[in-house]
């Protein structure tokens, strides 16, 4: 854990940045989608949550705070209106991040990436709702917390499997994310 | 190896039970403690402000303009409410559809209509039986 995330080498920064235009680019498109079919509100797949998945697994917990702060800033940049949309990103990122971190850590091999996915999902989905409730001084809000935890469960196991074949396919030779190595070893 | 891995482990099932459950738990919560007495009246908000209080047997169009380019218009007609145009770029508010008395218990954001870039919500008013 310690050799994966304390040095920024060029080759980390570098792999930061792509991760980061990634995961702009596909919350971007996934608002695209999201508007097209018609979803209703806060409710969407979470592509851009891939890419945290994959800095989770790869990259340690403190490139992926760097890589969750930068999603959040560029994509309050690019959107209209940057006050709201950062407190929204920020409450769903921030607590999504923490709680996914926190989870696999505790969890051990017993968790693997699609249930830190789906934790990833509920609240990623709890912070919004909360910063919404807080912005609108609208407790009454709150309600919608149970149709948006089916829709993460979902949306976090869809989410899930796409991450473990992105760790799968893009890991550094030799490393071994999910604890294959030790133990079962099926 | 990486192929004989499970789908999902035992705790990420768990997860998904205790989530769902969860969910299940709040959502009859909801249903059964929710007040269900109608009334003739929505409230729009901007903010945590009450801008206007409307009632729904009268069909109108309200303006909403907070002065910085931020225009909503909502729409009254036939006992029921929706925001029919808005400035906001995702336009979510406008695809709600519109809310009445008969239909909000069908809705997914029950008894709100919520524009959350211009931070205008439209609350069904609902009494106590």
């Amino acid at each position: 854990m310690s050799r994966t995330s304390s040095r920024l080498t060029t080759q980390r920064m570098t792999r930061l940045a792509l991760l980061a235009a990634a995961a702009v680019v596909l919350g971007y498109m996934e608002n695209i989608i999201s508007a097209v079919m018609l979803l209703p509100p806060g409710i969407k797949l979470g592509l851009a949550n891939t890419v945290l998945l994959y800095s989770v697994y790869l990259l340690g917990p403190g490139y992926s705070v760097i890589l969750m702060l930068l999603k959040v800033v560029l994509t309050g940049f690019m959107s209209g209106n940057l006050a709201a949309t950062f407190f929204y990103s920020m409450g769903g990122g921030s607590l999504s991040l923490v709680m996914m971190l926190l989870v696999k850590k505790l969890g051990g091999r017993s968790v693997s990436i699609v249930g830190v996915s789906v934790v990833g999902a509920v609240f990623h989905n709890v912070g919004q709702l909360l910063v919404a409730a807080l912005i609108l001084h609208t407790p009454g809000l709150m309600f919608y917390l149970f149709p948006l935890l089916i829709a993460a469960v979902i949306t976090g196991i869809i989410t899930g499997i796409a991450g473990r074949q992105i760790v799968r396919v893009l890991k550094l030779p030799g490393s071994d994310p999910f604890g294959e190595k030790e133990g079962d070893g099926t | 190896m990486a192929e004989k891995q499970p789908f999902m482990k035992k705790k990420d099932l768990l997860i998904v039970a205790i989530v769902l459950a969860v969910a299940a738990l709040g959502t009859a919560a909801v249903h059964f403690l929710s007040p269900k007495q109608s009334t003739d009246f929505a409230v729009i908000y901007v903010g945590s402000e009450v801008y206007q209080i409307v009632d729904l047997n009268e069909d109108q169009v309200i303006e909403v303009d907070q002065g910085n380019g931020t225009v909503n218009h909502v729409k009254v007609e036939n006992g029921a409410i929706d925001m029919a145009d808005s400035s906001c770029p995702d336009q979510q508010c406008v695809y709600q559809g519109e809310m009445s008395m008969e239909n909000y218990e069908k809705r997914i954001l029950r008894n709100w209509i919520v524009c959350l870039p211009n931070q205008v919500t439209i609350e069904l008013a609902l009494a106590e039986e």
